[in-house]
């Protein structure tokens, strides 16, 4: 069997006002891309910031190859696991080069930059189609090439595992689409990836296993990626005379 | 951070003494990080909101102290006015090698600060040690500036338009900017100190009343324009 490359264990986190997920257990397989749904505050964004340890953790553990990740120090977290939260970070004037390069910290925190920083950060921008644009400001980019650009950073940091938290967050539905894409090809290219989506549709599109999340604990886990109406009600509280019974099937047939 | 600098000078007008200026500057610079922090984290807007309370604190027992010892009062005014009048070779000595060390850790940490920019939690992803290192800069910069003041007396908006103007023509990356600030920010307080001696033939303006003149047109500029 290989080894699991995460694997969480009854766990509980949250804030300093208390915990916001409960009991969470869950693990991923190398070169997995594994998609989060779950209604708003359901703590999807909790469950990836407790794996990096951003914010409480009450009970439970996270193992990362094995490895329980409370006895690694952050930057060799940060070697292994890449995380994106859902903004960009603020408007700043970097170059989308410099942007991209950031993800060498972990690597080589000291102040001059190694020919392997360069060979890795030319790599990834060239996966994500950017290498031509490596000397634009960041700030002129546009959203999906903001997107690209941070997971370009991700993918210079050299993580096996990346956190994203709704990487398709205020992208059109062609960027939408092409972020997902490009997802799948880092899990084919062997990384494996946890990300939180809203849209089940994109979810069912692209991801080889759905998770989703209801009011802090685990509401499914489906294998086979089958997102019927009845699962939707019920994950949402949706009343289902809302939701038109070939609802999936629908969007289908109105996008292609 | 803006605050914090205000602070440090506005604290060295009645402790003349160079080291006093410095003692007064880290003491503000950590009691306003005291008051900032929230939660283990440093956000940037309540360290402003603790810069401002500790400005006025400070210059409200600034002010006491300089009525109490009327007979410095003039003085006390003055210095505060001078600028680089006051300046001399020992003093710069004095200080120089507190500048070049700071000046050196600010570049050996050039990249932290870069993703300081990034927001907290893309920082720490990165594997950045956030709680820390921003405790780290701001008693660097505590230093620097207290270093600073306690040479040329209070200059104001130099530290506020500088980095801005730098940042446009070289890029945020702090290995480039920061020598560049540094030398751009002298460049402009001699040019400024040029003018002060010269508009009004045989009188010295003070050369904080000529970078506040330059200044502030050019920080609303930056305000308007977002």
């Amino acid at each position: 069997m290989k080894e699991k490359i995460l694997e969480i264990q009854n766990l509980t986190a949250g804030y300093e006002r208390g915990p916001v997920i409960k009991n969470v257990s869950l693990s991923l397989e190398p070169g997995e891309f594994v998609v989060l749904v779950g209604p708003n505050a359901s703590g999807k964004s909790t469950l990836l910031k407790a794996i990096l340890r951003l914010n409480r953790i009450f009970q439970g553990n996270v193992f990362f190859k094995g490895q329980d990740i409370s006895s690694i120090s952050r930057r060799k977290l940060a070697q292994s696991i890449a995380y994106l939260p859902q903004e960009n970070g603020q408007e700043f004037s970097f170059s989308l080069e410099e942007v991209v390069m950031m993800g060498r910290f972990p690597h080589n925190p000291l102040f001059y930059d190694t020919a392997l920083d360069k060979e890795k950060t030319e790599e990834a921008l060239r996966i994500v189609g950017l290498w031509e644009k490596r000397k634009e400001r960041f700030s002129i980019l546009s959203g999906g090439e903001k997107r690209r650009a941070v997971i370009a950073r991700a993918i210079a940091q050299e993580s096996e595992l990346l956190l994203l938290d709704e990487p398709t967050l205020h992208l059109d539905l062609n960027y939408q689409l092409e972020i997902s894409a490009l997802l799948k090809k880092l899990s084919e290219l062997g990384k494996s990836i946890l990300a939180v989506y809203h849209d089940l549709w994109l979810a069912c599109l692209f991801a080889h296993r759905i998770l989703a999340l209801k009011s802090g604990s685990l509401f499914s886990q489906k294998p086979d990626l089958v997102v019927t109406s009845n699962f939707i009600s019920q994950l949402y509280d949706l009343n289902l005379d809302l939701l038109p019974p070939d609802y999936l099937n629908y969007k289908n047939r109105f996008l292609w | 951070m803006a605050m914090v600098l205000n602070v440090v000078y506005l604290r060295p007008g009645v402790l003349a003494l160079p080291w006093f200026a410095f003692l007064g500057a880290v003491l503000v610079t950590l009691s306003v990080l005291l008051l900032g922090r929230r939660g283990g984290a440093l956000p940037v807007n309540t360290l402003l909101l603790a810069g401002i309370a500790a400005n006025y604190f400070f210059v409200s027992l600034s002010s006491l102290l300089a009525s109490l010892g009327r007979n410095v009062l003039h003085r006390t005014v003055l210095w505060s006015l001078e600028g680089f009048a006051g300046a001399n070779w020992d003093t710069f000595l004095a200080v120089l090698p507190l500048v070049f060390i700071a000046l050196v850790a600010l570049l050996f940490w050039a990249k932290p600060l870069d993703l300081i920019l990034l927001g907290d939690e893309s920082a720490l992803g990165l594997g950045l040690n956030v709680g820390r290192s921003k405790l780290i800069f701001t008693l660097i910069i505590g230093l620097l500036t207290g270093a600073a003041v306690s040479v040329s007396g209070l200059i104001g908006f130099v530290g506020l338009v500088v980095p801005h103007i730098a940042r446009m023509l070289v890029g945020a990356k702090h290995s480039r900017l920061l020598p560049f600030a540094f030398l751009s920010g002298g460049a402009l307080l001699l040019g400024a100190d040029n003018l002060a001696r010269s508009i009004i033939p045989g009188f010295e303006i003070p050369v904080a009343v000529i970078t506040a003149l330059l200044g502030v047109p050019f920080f609303i500029y930056l305000l308007r324009k977002g």
